[in-house]
């Protein structure tokens, strides 16, 4: 069976939001393809998942009012901006989770990390990005990022 | 009740009590830990009735913690509250003496089901 590529991991990690923002009260989000990568102005969280075999990364970025609204949103709670960081890293990780339960049937080995915060860009030229923009009902926006390691180039 | 919540993150530790809170099994003290090996110290200090663990945490893992107090001798009730929910989790959580199995997101219904057999 071979590994998700990077369009299934989009639609694992949408799937994974919607779970996430409907079990907090919220309702069904949008989502549509993003050519562009996240702006200068954005942070966010990093989960990597990894096999024997394969690994991928995935992660959550935006705007830093936009991740404290979606931490809060996510903890039914206000979230102290001291803990901005842990709130998305474990809005990362709860996605990750559900991301590889609904996959878990194509690649069943997988083993995540601890969830990583940044306000980096991805390095694209080590990973192929596949991006998925999710509209929030407040209409602010976050990037869903899925970062597959490109294949090592001969010297 | 003396309920131990161990997880790396503040915000989910925090999350868990209000929900267990929420779930209007009777009031209860909280304590909390950071990983698996601050855990094994605090149950030998704090003596818990309940312990609920995340799985994913630096240092010692929930299913590492969970097996060292089972091997321990431990009786005391302890559970996962975790992000990842496969079969092989499920199986694995049960194989080493764990009580019960929550995935995440939880909310204060999911906790209720989950602990109204053993906080009623």
């Amino acid at each position: 069976m071979s590994f998700p590529t990077g369009p299934e991991w989009v639609e694992a990690m949408e799937a994974a939001v919607t779970e996430v923002i409907t079990q907090a009260g919220g309702s069904l989000p949008d989502f549509e393809p993003s050519k562009d990568g996240p702006g200068a102005d954005t942070q966010g969280a990093y989960v990597s998942l990894m096999s024997p075999e394969h690994s991928v990364r995935i992660g959550i970025v935006a705007r830093p009012e936009v991740l404290h609204r979606l931490a809060a949103f996510m903890v039914m709670d206000e979230v102290d901006p001291a803990d901005l960081q842990d709130a998305t890293c474990e809005l990362a990780n709860v996605i990750a989770g559900n991301v590889r339960k609904f996959l878990n049937a194509r690649a069943p080995d997988l083993r995540l990390g601890l969830p990583v915060f940044s306000a980096r860009q991805p390095p694209t030229d080590r990973y192929a990005v596949t991006a998925s923009q999710v509209k929030l009902p407040d209409d602010s926006q976050a990037l869903l990022l899925v970062m597959l390691p490109r294949p090592a180039t001969a010297a | 009740m003396k309920i131990l919540i161990v997880d790396d993150s503040k915000v989910t530790r925090k999350l868990v009590s209000r929900c267990i809170r929420d779930a209007g099994l009777g009031t209860h003290t909280y304590d909390e830990a950071e990983n698996g090996q601050d855990a094994l110290q605090k149950v030998a200090q704090l003596v818990p009735d309940l312990v609920v663990t995340d799985w994913n945490m630096p240092h010692m893992t929930g299913i590492d913690f969970v097996t060292q107090l089972r091997t321990n001798g431990s009786t005391i009730k302890v559970g996962f509250i975790t992000s990842e929910g496969t079969d092989l989790m499920r199986k694995q959580a049960q194989a080493c003496g764990a009580d019960f199995f929550i995935t995440k997101p939880f909310t204060a219904e999911t906790i209720r089901a989950a602990l109204s057999g053993i906080l009623s």
